[in-house]
């Protein structure tokens, strides 16, 4: 009931600032717009925009980010939708219903069902958000070191465990990262390491250089290595808004799909492009034509859609309650916060709930505002996609430079981003994921300083993260979830790798006609 | 190359590293206030990537490498290595000629590079985004950038 209150009060703060409303719809178009161009992805574009927040009260910098992120997520099935490339990798499941769709002639019908489903999932996702975060909370309160140590490293396990093709590249990667926290000073003992006498290492490597990096100028030097490849495609649109009928008959696929992307979503590691597979295997599960799934069937597009919009709620709940982010977009917000002064975890509930309410309400304004921007605009959206890369690229390309130089006005964070913008650009061509990296400079530093603390407190007897129920728990849920998952993963890429098959035959197929 | 040699060449890559990381961090043991001082994590890291090390190269000598990693494509990949040529001298001139002049040089030079071929977007985009990003960083957001030699304090 208090809860209730709170998230009321919360609204009364946002309405009664214009400017946080202002800066909710310049998210959500920004991060449509950046999610519906393909080669830009909704972490990169957090990533990209993070500086612009930086001289913002921090209330309104995060509704912003979260107005990108929640954008971003939907944005990425327009182009999905239209010329068959998911413009987020969330997006992906979109375009198995939505693109046969759009080649009937109904490709404003399947954006229109996008939309509505987004909304749904999204407003869905954000009140379990809002209701189940604070008990998280509560409950997270009771944690001590080897608790938070532990669960850094089940956060670790569930991501290496589903990031990739190969779960050893993963853990390399995972590896790497968590090796790069190491270099700087030392918080428990004050001593600097790996930081071969450079003052600008001290502080370790800071996190928007190494975000814009590994997100933003990995992915730009991908898109300008394969810009002769992609062939662009144009777009066409048609008629937007579907038929009450037709929306009211998906409304139980949409709210089933929000509420299993928010479970989905809130697993750390599992994010929005789980959600969305999942999602769509059930609702073809269920379906009562399901021999329709894959030729254009309006179920299809609204149950990704649902399931990925509410992961990002879902997402949320970890990152803000516990400080262990869902995904990698989370991970950016979760980044967002510390750089405005506020550490996510359960003491965020106790210190801060003039910040935890305004981001629940901000969340659920997200989705109405999306819904509004989404088909009012869906036709302007359509038409980015037609912007020439060969413009678009050097624009984004001065963007990652600009962005990892306002940190800390510093050059050396270009150099810095530049660098580990090749490593990530190689590292990709050698297979090995980036998302793990991202995750461990988060988790890293929690989990080292936690282990030590904790082997303070136990005077050197490591038994003491076995000894304690809840840590304990938590190790051998790792171990578990590290197993199982392994083998869901397995699973999913084999379904994955069924439907890039079945669109490589049907594309084959189509230029024999 | 193929797959097998790059895992197996990364993986050595990787086990040279992990090693010298993990000799590096010796020169911090018994720095802290109990046995897992400072160079506790670092080693322990660098064990584990070590041992994952060894096992990519067992993996990819038993022929499990993943066969289908991207051929490089030569064409693409020299042209991003020239594009961050570009971006490094536009960095480095950043202080000679200014932010501003220098992003709308490096917006200009890059996309006639990639290939745009009509001069007037080239000119139009080089001009408003250089000029948007300036107003937007130097005066809303307040961020001090380089001014450059053509900088006159008024």
């Amino acid at each position: 009931m208090e809860s209730i209150v709170l998230l009321l009060g919360a609204f009364q703060t946002i309405f009664s600032d214009p400017f946080s409303l202002l800066f909710i719809l310049i998210g959500v178009t920004a991060g449509i717009m950046v999610g519906c161009l393909p080669g830009l992805t909704a972490t990169m574009g957090c990533a990209l925009l993070i500086p612009f927040t930086f001289s913002m009260p921090p209330i309104q910098g995060l509704l912003m980010l979260m107005g990108i992120f929640t954008g971003g997520i939907y944005g990425g099935s327009i182009s999905g939708i239209l010329i068959r490339t998911p413009g987020t990798p969330a997006a992906a499941a979109t375009l198995i219903d939505g693109y046969p769709l759009s080649q009937q002639g109904e490709a404003g019908k399947a954006i229109g069902i996008a939309t509505i489903a987004s909304f749904v999932g999204g407003a869905i996702g954000a009140l379990i958000m809002a209701l189940l975060a604070p008990q998280i909370a509560q409950f997270g309160l009771r944690f001590g070191p080897p608790e938070f140590f532990a669960l850094a490293i089940f956060g670790l396990t569930m991501i290496i465990s589903i990031s990739g093709e190969s779960l050893l590249k993963g853990v390399i990667a995972a590896l790497f990262g968590l090796l790069i926290t190491t270099i700087g000073f030392d918080p428990l003992s004050g001593v600097p390491r790996f930081t071969f006498g450079s003052e600008n290492l001290l502080g370790g490597v800071t996190f928007i250089p190494a975000l814009i990096g590994l997100f933003g100028f990995a992915q730009v030097f991908r898109n300008i290595e394969k810009m002769e490849i992609v062939p662009q495609v144009k777009s066409k649109v048609g008629k937007i808004l579907p038929s009450f009928k037709e929306v009211k008959s998906l409304l139980p696929t949409m709210f089933k799909s929000g509420g299993m992307g928010a479970m989905t979503g809130s697993v750390p590691g599992l994010g929005a492009d789980v959600a969305a597979f999942v999602a769509y295997g059930e609702a073809k599960r269920t379906s009562k034509q399901p021999e329709k799934f894959g030729k254009g069937a309006l179920e299809g597009v609204a149950a990704p859609e649902s399931a990925n919009n509410g992961a990002t709620g879902g997402a949320m709940i970890p990152m803000l309650t516990l400080g262990v982010p869902g995904d990698a977009v989370t991970a950016v917000l979760l980044g967002a916060l510390t750089i405005h002064g506020f550490q996510p975890g359960p003491l965020l509930f106790r210190d801060h709930l003039d910040i935890v309410y305004p981001i629940f309400a901000g969340m659920i304004l997200c989705q109405v505002v999306l819904l509004f921007v989404g088909l009012g605009g869906a036709r302007l959206f359509a038409k980015l996609i037609n912007i020439d890369i060969k413009v678009l690229t050097p624009v984004i390309f001065l963007l990652c430079i600009v962005g990892s130089y306002s940190m800390r006005f510093s050059f050396f964070d270009v150099w810095l981003a530049m660098g580990i913008g090749v490593l990530a650009y190689f590292m990709g061509q050698a297979k090995f994921p980036v998302s793990p990296i991202l995750l461990a400079l988060i988790l890293g530093p929690m989990a080292e300083q936690n282990m030590r603390r904790s082997l303070m407190l136990s005077q050197d007897d490591p038994s003491i993260f076995f000894t304690r129920p809840i840590s304990a728990i938590f190790l051998i849920l790792a171990v578990l979830m590290a197993i199982t998952s392994y083998r869901k993963f397995k699973k999913l890429r084999a379904i994955e790798q069924q439907i890039a098959e079945d669109i490589a035959e049907s594309s084959s197929a189509e230029s024999q006609k | 190359m193929d797959s097998k040699r790059i895992d197996i060449g990364i993986g050595i890559i990787l086990c040279l590293l992990s090693v010298a990381i993990y000799l590096y961090a010796e020169q911090y043991a018994g720095r802290g206030v109990n046995s897992y001082g400072p160079n506790f994590f670092p080693q322990a890291l660098s064990f584990m990537l070590f041992l994952a090390a060894v096992g990519l190269i067992i993996q990819a000598l038993r022929g499990k490498a993943l066969k289908n990693l991207e051929a490089m494509n030569k064409p693409g990949l020299l042209r991003t290595a020239v594009t961050l040529l570009i971006a490094t001298a536009y960095v480095l001139l950043m202080n000679v000629l200014g932010f501003y002049l220098a992003t709308g040089l490096f917006l200009f030079v890059v996309m006639t590079y990639l290939g745009q071929k009509k001069l007037w977007i080239r000119v139009l985009v080089s001009v408003l985004v250089a000029t948007a990003v300036y107003s937007l960083f130097h005066y809303f957001l307040k961020i001090p950038l380089p001014e450059g030699i053509f900088y006159t304090p008024v």
